[in-house]
């Protein structure tokens, strides 16, 4: 809460030239305040990739025999360490622990021990990044970086270092570059920054947190519930996800706003999409485009004909999976997505015919309703695995929920003894609503808060932000009486 | 440049104005502590000449009605619950801000504690209605644990989350009103709190023991910091422990507080080997372990207002104008014992008498089976002038003169008081049958079946003084509950 302000003003006051500088300590301090030893990897793998494109590049300079073979080897050894790296810190028990499973079955003596390492804070983000220049470099799509503090502080960048976006040299280190020329006084910029800031608060404080009390009630004791309550916390934690997610990647865009830089969008109402594929153009946009830019295209893309498309997706989405976290639910979870693409792929041309057959139209809201229900529920469906403990919880949590309905929990108040009463579902559902109206103007006007806002007259504006100050500092899930959660995206 | 700086003040002032407002909403408002504080900044400026501090101790037996209408003493009971000495210390600070006491009354049972940091309640009560000052800042630092500091002086973060609680005193804090914990607030009390419910107490003898026994350091200290307080403020200071069921391990701390006292020629009165003196019947006068009545606190202020004018000098200030709020007090405290007296009496005689009280609107319904001619209920009637030969049933009185009768047939009639709603009617039920209803802000006051069913409101304190039935079915019983 001080951090930022101090840091920002400073950041205007101090010489243009030292805001780099400035900038990264401030980075670097931020990072070191949750664990300081981490500060000594992403140190590790900036200088990493910093020095890998420097190499790159001179090799380009200086017309060597092989230049292709040995931009090569450079490039594999720097991705192998850097997801070593990963590997390591976040896979490492995953690892041992899905040998020693294999290995039982073999009645093959386990391997002991274990690391006993904590899962560095946005180790994933910051890596993925970094991978992403040194591939852009490779590619001889963008020259190396040879300003060292520059690109430290692209790879650190505090709003987007602990939960994204995962932003591309391209876009962040352009406009670091002309760091010096950000004019300090942008009146319309700061309040576009603060409006996102204030949102991304509401989002995070007022739902996500509050939804998280239903969420983790079912969930950590889901053998109690029935069908009902167990559909409302999977409903619930779809909402919780994209509140805790999307409103950090807001915080981070609005608070790059006020200090001058654009970062991409993250988030553009996911859950309006008519299908799995649009979901995914929708939802951690960062993300599913690097997985494209680097993994989807490096293997073929769908330029290798049919199958080899769908063992792509395939495998683009269980990668995807395994970065969300390390274990078997997360792979259950990207590879339910993979499937639902290919699936709908496939039943394409079926669909079609159908639709012709039965002359149902496609061009009114009904169709396109439909589309969206039939897409959030695939959606809330993967979701389960994803918050479910373990994958055997997950089954178990699905089984019930058709085993043992619970209708009329509906209909008797049962619904609000869930860890939220009546009071809190009541601010649940009119924050939800406001959500809501927030999303549809994104999706239907195609504008973010703060434009939408600046076009009204001043008083609906400042309304508009006060109420959403209000419910902040009310509504909020903050102090002594209730631990504010961690946002949960950060150790992804 | 200009516009946008005037535009992002308007709107931060706007912003803070309204945040200050839903903070002051939100904030805790016990009436046991937060409240008292409150309410205590709300007084003229160098008004109260005895202030009084402590714990409950000195807030439910330090009746300021009574010392000022027997005395003319406007004295404050800036007291909150269970508060250490280092609570009484910063109170008295506060005290000092905006009061010239001719006099500072410490109540002693702090002296006794054996704690060195409060519990959560009591830091908030003791410390989140001081204004914002380095004094607050060191109440509260002194009150939490090294560790838990930080949490308490960010008060906002542990009340914003109380909205489902709110209720009329967080919005008008003025007024009278029932906290989050169920204690009323009434503003004109002086920060006395009065309770109308006895207890028989067994009061231990505490006179044969002799021996004092060392205070706890921390308690120690803030005492002895309380006491040169108020001399640095040439302010004279008395401590006095009020009369409660105390132990004996109390009673020693507090010869070794009364030595301390001593050592700065400061008098000390533990009015618990006084009780005779004083006149405490521990059979009624006790509304528990620790509290008084409003009867028994009346009997100990009497003592104690006696006291303070022969050992200090304390102006009366009975006449004059700037003191219209201890008359309101003093009014409010002596209809609240009457209505206590009311409230206790338990033949259908004395209930009668007390009833021509002309503060008290009675809402009287006659129930069932019952017969207005009948002796008793008929006496009970005329007795509040009503005649039973008439055919109503249901009548609304204010000291002498009849307001309301309805008959047999449907009907209903509405009042409204400074903050209650008040219904009498008639409803059908069918078959020709009609029922009485007197509802109070939604509650209906229905004792009996058969019989009559009387509610006492009393307009002076604004409330349900009494309400009870008179059961023809069961030898005209009182029924209460």
């Amino acid at each position: 809460m001080i951090f930022f302000p101090v840091v920002l003003a400073l950041y205007f006051v101090i010489p243009k030239k030292a805001r780099t500088v400035w900038l990264l300590l401030a980075s670097y301090y931020f990072y070191m305040s949750w664990n300081a030893k981490y500060a000594v990897l992403i140190g590790f793998s900036t200088l990493l990739t910093y020095g890998s494109g420097i190499l790159m590049d001179g090799l380009a300079d200086r017309k060597v025999r092989d230049v292709q073979g040995r931009k090569k080897l450079i490039l594999a050894v720097c991705i192998l360490l850097n997801l070593g790296i990963l590997a390591v810190f976040k896979y490492g028990n995953f690892t041992i622990e899905s040998v020693n499973k294999i290995l039982n079955i073999l009645h093959i003596r386990v391997i002991e021990g274990r690391f006993n390492l904590l899962l560095p804070v946005g180790i994933s983000f910051y890596t993925f990044q970094a991978l992403g220049y040194i591939v852009d470099v490779y590619r001889g799509d963008v020259k190396a970086e040879k300003n060292l503090l520059r690109y430290a502080l692209f790879v650190s960048f505090f709003p987007q270092l602990v939960a994204g976006p995962i932003e591309r040299l391209k876009n962040l280190l352009s406009q670091m570059k002309k760091i010096t020329e950000i004019k300090l006084w942008n009146a319309r910029r700061v309040a576009s920054g603060a409006i996102l800031m204030v949102w991304g608060f509401f989002m995070k404080m007022v739902i996500a947190d509050r939804v998280a009390i239903l969420v983790d009630t079912v969930f950590n004791d889901y053998r109690m519930y029935g069908s009902t309550e167990l559909i409302l916390a999977a409903i619930g934690f779809s909402l919780q996800i994209y509140c805790d997610f999307a409103s950090y990647s807001m915080i981070a865009i609005g608070a790059a706003k006020i200090m001058g830089f654009e970062l991409m969008e993250n988030f553009n109402t996911p859950y309006f999409a008519r299908s799995i594929r649009d979901f995914w153009s929708r939802w951690h946009i960062s993300l599913s485009t690097w997985f494209k830019d680097y993994l989807y295209i490096p293997l073929g893309g769908n330029r290798k004909g049919n199958l080899r498309r769908m063992v792509n997706i395939m495998i683009v989405f269980l990668a995807s999976g395994l970065w969300h976290g390390a274990g078997w639910s997360f792979v259950v979870w990207g590879g339910l997505h993979g499937m639902y693409q290919i699936v709908g792929d496939v039943l394409q041309k079926p669909k079609e015919r159908w639709r012709q057959k039965f002359s149902v139209k496609t061009d009114c809201v009904s169709w396109k309703l439909s589309q969206m229900l039939v897409t959030f529920a695939l959606v809330v469906f993967a979701w389960i695995f994803f918050r479910a403990d373990s994958l055997k919880e997950a089954v178990g949590f699905i089984e019930r929920m058709i085993t043992r309905p619970t209708p009329w929990l509906l209909f008797n108040g049962g619904i609000y003894e869930l860890g939220l009463d009546r009071v809190e579902m009541n601010i649940l559902v009119v924050s939800v609503v406001i959500l809501l109206a927030v999303d549809l103007i994104r999706y239907v006007r195609k504008q973010t808060l703060d434009a939408f806002l600046f076009e009204q007259n001043l008083w609906f504006e400042w309304t508009v932000v006060i109420v959403l100050i209000v419910m902040i500092f009310v509504y909020g899930k903050y102090g002594p009486a209730f631990d504010p959660k961690q946002f949960i995206y950060f150790q992804f | 440049m200009k516009k946008s700086i005037i535009r992002i003040a308007s709107f931060i002032l706007i912003l803070g104005i309204i945040l200050w407002k839903v903070n002051s909403i939100l904030s805790f408002k016990f009436a046991d502590g937060n409240s008292i504080l409150a309410d205590f900044y709300r007084l003229e400026k160098n008004t109260v000449d005895v202030v009084t501090i402590g714990s409950s101790h000195a807030y439910a037996n330090f009746n300021c009605g009574v010392l000022w209408d027997e005395y003319g003493i406007a004295s404050y009971d800036l007291a909150s619950s269970m508060q250490p000495t280092w609570n009484s210390y910063y109170y008295l600070k506060e005290a000092l801000k905006t009061q010239q006491p001719e006099l500072i009354v410490l109540e002693g049972f702090g002296t006794s504690f054996d704690i060195d940091y409060s519990n959560d309640s009591r830091i908030v009560k003791n410390t989140y209605s001081m204004k914002w000052s380095r004094d607050k800042i060191e109440a509260i630092t002194v009150s939490a644990t090294e560790e838990r500091k930080q949490e308490f002086l960010l008060d906002y973060a542990r009340y914003h989350n109380r909205y489902a609680t709110l209720n009329r005193g967080d919005f008008f804090p003025e007024s009278e009103y029932l906290d989050s914990n169920n204690y009323w607030h009434y503003m004109d009390t002086m920060g006395q709190y009065l309770f109308d419910q006895f207890r028989r107490m067994e009061i231990m003898d505490v006179s044969k023991i002799h021996e004092p026994e060392e205070l706890n350091e921390k308690a120690e200290e803030y005492y002895r910091k309380t006491i040169e307080l108020a001399q640095e403020n040439n302010i004279p200071i008395v401590v006095i422990v009020a009369p409660y069921a105390l132990t004996e391990e109390d009673q020693r701390r507090f010869l070794r507080a009364e030595e301390i006292a001593e050592e700065y020629g400061v008098k000390f009165l533990n009015t618990n080997l006084l009780l005779d003196e004083i006149g405490i019947n521990t059979a009624r006068d006790y509304h528990d372990d620790v509290h008084l009545t409003v009867q028994g606190s009346r009997k100990f202020s009497l003592y104690i207002g006696q006291y303070l004018k022969e050992n200090f000098e304390i102006t009366d200030r009975r006449g004059d104008e700037r003191y219209g709020a201890w008359d309101r007090c003093a009014a409010y405290t002596e209809q609240f014992r009457k209505n206590m007296i009311l409230k206790n009496a338990t033949s259908l005689d004395k209930i009668a008498k007390r009833l021509s009280n002309q503060n008290y609107r009675l809402l009287i319904s006659l129930d069932g089976n019952a017969d207005a001619e009948d002796e008793v209920i008929g006496d009970f009637l005329s007795q509040q002038g009503i005649d039973p030969a008439s055919s109503n049933v249901m009548w609304m009185k204010e000291g002498k003169s009849m307001i309301w009768e309805f008959d047999g047939e449907e009907a209903k009639q509405y009042m409204s008081t400074k903050l209650h709603d008040i219904c009498m009617k008639r409803v059908p039920e069918g078959d020709g049958i009609y029922s009485n209803k007197i509802i109070v802000d939604k509650k209906e006051y229905r004792k009996v079946d058969n019989g009559l069913n009387v509610v006492v409101f009393d307009t002076l304190t604004d409330r349900v003084a009494d309400s009870f039935g008179i059961d023809s079915d069961n030898n005209y019983s009182i029924v209460r509950i």
